[in-house]
């Protein structure tokens, strides 16, 4: 087995099999508690340490309590890799949706917006998932997906 | 030499006139016709010149072309071509035009008549203005060239290898032979021709002054002497700090990588004739470079929003895009869930950008065909790597579902898809690629300067050597090695390959095509090439697997559908091929009528929202099948096909067994074909693919108990077809296999034969395509 498959071993069953904690998981994603954060640390390569070491710089504390919001450090549960929450949010709304109406409602500021799909960043402290679902129930809104800053892509 | 061809054309002229002769009072012979010799001091490689043999003559009065004759040996035309060692000739009565194949001289004699009588002369074309590795680009022009494959260096290592393989030592008259005949078959499959078809353009003088490619991805060293010509200044981005130099950063503890994104931008957009290094496709046209994929950088959904050119600041609707070059991708062993957001960001590319006529997303299929990694040994041992199926599907992966990327796979210089190029029903084009750049050749294109770093480097060759053995990257690889003396500097490689390597060469083109006429919509450029497409490897077979109740067609090899177009699951279309799709445009009516789109037409799941529960029959040829009524008439584009099949064994993690961690076989076994109202088929899923894990949503969230959940599909076999009428989608599990599996990433030591049926609850179609004018 490759050193490469040696940590994704590790840290798929870190991810994977830490049944005990309370384990908040969106999508590829799962939150990382303290402890798991300290043991990922160290066994990272060097290039995925660089990496975390700068997600781990501006993580707060209250995404170790089990709420995801802007900092909060993950792992992708496929690539094994971290990613950092960072606060934005992706929406797709339907033709003829009012995104000025639905801003006053959440705490959300408009990064860009283009036909319709709008880049928007939350407040910071925000509860992102709670939001994304509040989100998803409006019927002006049909698709909600949160930003995590990770290597996605690979060369081919 | 030419004291031989005296003597022959002096020869000629005697029987000649002792043939004729029927009596003492016949005339001597008349003299030889007088001519100059003719040359042509400057020209350019690959690009004509033109002339006419009348030059040589010093009366006026008709005359005629009676030979062309080279290194004494007589050439004989083909259609008013005359292929010549180093150069092409083409000749039109008196008139010709020369194009300089080599970096060399060339030299021909003619022979004229004129007024009964016949005189040669010489013709010399200088050495042309060249770069001097575009004679061994094959992508280029494809002349049967080894591009530094099949070296002699190369045969001598593996001599000596076979000489000293410690297991099985041969004498060294054993291994030559060997060698001798592996090379001998290697030389076989390179086949002239088999390239991207650029010289037609070129000869007009189009080189894409003016398009402008997007390379998103690893960076760009934007002072590489063979690009920064085409550099546009200041456009490009570095997302790491926010610069405009994407450059990669050099690393000494990594210094064997290359730096992908600028081996990508060399190929669409290398300087040409410059005197240094090789050619891009389009070599006079325009790189930004975008870094997304940079080492140090992790990428959010505001860069998912740059790429895709949605923020203008750093790209305006009035810049002239002619495509996005996306030579990455995500494999995973699983469907990935179909994203509206991803179909939304792509669309703006091709819709909004270039004032509204958009530009192409270039996308790579993947190198998937025999494996990737996370499955281990899953498709040696499923039977996919024997029988010739693609171990990943190019449609898994949800970016390549949408129907707005150019999805483009990988070809050999014979003609046939690399080894590794994944298979699917969503390709569009293939495109030059090769090899590892030792048996077949790979692409030449640029590398990181300096012998310090990249590809071709003394890091590399280390790398390299520490696990072969000393000297074996030189002798593998010698133009990389820092020895070649095409290559002292190390600022090129030989061993660029991969679809990564495919996507830039139909970028490039796409840049060509859209100086050639600016009008040209991203959609219409695509059906330009799609129309225009060479049906590679005509005998690519059918694939059938045998089943106890019958057989399933697994490939179709080549399909003609009913609207005449050519589709193949490993080639899309074909070799995308930028003359002939110049010489229709130049033919004019290559416009399209706009865009149209069906809505979503489904059945059970999808219509009523019950679902179906129909059962698969395991390992059976049978299946089960649902009709999809679709309403709408348009001429059909591409065509995606929702569906969702569940089976309750498949888990994100198994299940514990006796045999270990076990995976249900389900996934594996499936296979989903559509079938046209014209009656084409389509395989979109054909078995023994690496679908380990549950469907992913659209959020990636895994669906534990389904294979496919509101999984898409695209297919564009059906291209230019009516769509209205009856479509049929068939399923079927088409294996009964358990088996050991090893080194899946994720820990599945077994597969096990489905016990539960798979179900089939629901299936829709939507169209893209255009109205029937």
């Amino acid at each position: 087995m490759t050193f490469a498959k040696q940590l994704c071993v590790i840290v798929c069953f870190i991810a994977f099999s830490a049944t005990s904690l309370a384990e908040t998981t969106f999508g590829a994603y799962r939150l990382l508690q303290p402890e798991q954060v300290q043991q990922l640390s160290l066994q990272q390569n060097r290039q995925s340490k660089a990496q975390f070491a700068a997600a781990s710089s501006s993580a707060n504390t209250a995404s170790l309590q089990g709420m995801v919001q802007a900092n909060s450090l993950v792992i992708n549960r496929y690539s094994g890799k971290p990613g950092r929450v960072s606060g934005q949010l992706l929406l797709l709304l339907e033709d003829q949706a009012d995104i000025v109406s639905l801003l006053t409602k959440f705490p959300l500021t408009v990064l860009q917006q283009q036909r319709q799909l709008v880049l928007l960043q939350a407040d910071s402290h925000t509860d992102l998932l709670a939001l994304r679902e509040q989100l998803l129930q409006l019927s002006e809104v049909k698709s909600v997906r949160l930003d995590v800053r990770e290597q996605r892509y690979k060369t081919r | 030499m030419l004291m031989k061809k005296s003597v022959l054309a002096l020869s000629l002229v005697l029987l000649a006139g002792c043939g004729g002769g029927s009596g003492n009072s016949e005339p001597p012979p008349p003299p030889p016709l007088a001519l100059e010799n003719l040359s042509h001091t400057t020209s350019q490689h690959w690009l004509p010149v033109t002339g006419s043999f009348a030059n040589a003559l010093s009366t006026t009065g008709s005359a005629q072309l009676l030979r062309i004759e080279q290194n004494g040996q007589v050439v004989q035309p083909v259609q008013g071509r005359y292929a010549l060692n180093g150069a092409l000739l083409e000749v039109d009565g008196l008139n010709y035009r020369l194009t300089p194949l080599s970096n060399q001289t060339v030299s021909f004699r003619y022979t004229l008549q004129q007024a009964g009588r016949q005189g040669s002369a010489t013709l010399q074309l200088a050495a042309p203005l060249s770069d001097p590795l575009a004679p061994e680009q094959w992508h280029l022009v494809n002349t049967g060239q080894t591009s530094y494959a099949l070296s002699d260096s190369f045969r001598d290592a593996l001599i000596e290898m076979l000489i000293n393989n410690p297991d099985e030592p041969m004498s060294r008259s054993q291994a030559t032979s060997l060698v001798n005949q592996l090379f001998s078959e290697y030389r076989n499959q390179l086949r002239p021709g088999f390239d991207v078809d650029l010289l037609p353009l070129f000869a007009a003088g189009i080189f894409g002054q003016g398009s402008v490619s997007v390379v998103v991805d690893s960076g760009l060293q934007l002072t590489h002497e063979d690009l920064a010509a085409n550099i546009l200044a200041g456009r490009s981005l570095n997302l790491v700090d926010g610069s405009a130099d994407p450059s990669p950063e050099l690393d000494l503890s990594r210094p064997n990588a290359g730096d992908h994104g600028t081996s990508v931008a060399g190929i669409i957009a290398a300087e040409g004739w410059n005197g240094v290094g090789g050619r891009g496709v389009a070599p006079n046209s325009l790189l930004m470079a975008i870094n997304l994929l940079a080492d140090e950088y992790a990428g959010g959904l505001d860069d998912e929003w740059l790429v895709h050119g949605l923020d203008d600041s750093v790209i305006s609707e009035g810049d002239n895009i002619s495509a996005f070059n996306r030579s990455y991708g995500v494999t995973l062993p699983v469907m990935q869930g179909y994203s509206l957001l991803e179909e939304e960001l792509h669309r703006f590319s091709v819709e909004d950008l270039r004032s509204g006529k958009g530009a192409l997303n270039v996308k790579s299929a993947g190198n998937e065909f025999e494996f990737y990694g996370y499955e281990g040994d899953f498709c040696q041992q499923n039977g996919a790597n024997e029988l010739g199926l693609s171990c990943y599907n190019a449609n898994m992966e949800s970016s390549q579902q949408t129907p707005y990327y150019t999805i483009v796979a990988a070809m050999n210089p014979n003609g046939h898809k690399s080894s590794y190029s994944s298979a699917g029903a969503n390709l569009v084009l293939t495109a030059p690629a090769g090899e590892d750049g030792d048996l077949l050749p790979a692409i030449v294109t640029v590398d990181l300067m300096s012998c310090q770093y990249g590809y071709s480097s003394e890091a590399a060759a280390a790398g390299f050597d520490d696990a072969i053995g000393d000297g074996a990257f030189a002798g593998f690889y010698p133009f990389d090695s820092g020895a070649h003396p095409d290559n002292p500097q190390c600022n090129y490689t030989s061993r660029f390959n991969g679809t990564s390597s495919a996507a830039p060469m139909v970028s490039g083109v796409a840049a060509l095509l859209l100086e050639a006429e600016p009008s040209l919509t991203a959609r219409e450029l695509q059906h330009l090439l799609i129309s225009t497409a060479r049906r590679v490897h005509p005998e690519d077979p059918v694939i059938r697997l045998s089943l106890p109740n019958g057989s399933f067609e697994a490939h179709s090899g080549w399909v003609e559908n009913a609207a005449g177009f050519a589709f193949n699951n490993h080639y899309g279309f074909g070799l995308v091929q930028a003359g002939a799709a110049f010489q229709r445009l130049q033919q004019g009516n290559w416009q399209l009528p706009a865009k149209q789109y069906s809505a979503w037409h489904g059945t059970a799941l999808y219509s009523d929202g019950n679902p179906a529960n129909l059962a698969v029959p395991d390992h059976s040829a049978a299946g089960v099948s649902m009709a999809l009524a679709m309403p709408e008439q348009l001429v059909v584009e591409t065509v995606q096909l929702k569906l969702t099949v569940r089976n309750p064994e498949l888990l994100e993690f198994g299940r514990i067994t006796e045999q270990g961690s076990t995976q249900t076989s389900a996934g594996n076994d499936l296979a989903v074909v559509l079938i046209s109202p014209a009656g084409t088929r389509s395989v979109l899923l054909a078995s023994r693919q690496a679908l380990l894990l549950p469907a992913l949503d659209e959020d990636w969230a895994i669906q534990d108990g389904y294979i496919l959940k509101d999984s898409v599909f695209r297919s564009n076999a059906f291209y230019g077809e009516a769509s209205a009428g009856n479509w049929t989608v068939e399923v079927y599990d088409l294996a009964a296999d358990s088996f050991a599996v090893q080194d899946t990433e994720f820990d599945f030591d077994w597969i096990e034969n489905n016990a539960e049926l798979s179900r089939l609850d629901g299936a829709a179609l939507r169209i893209v395509g255009h109205s029937k004018e």
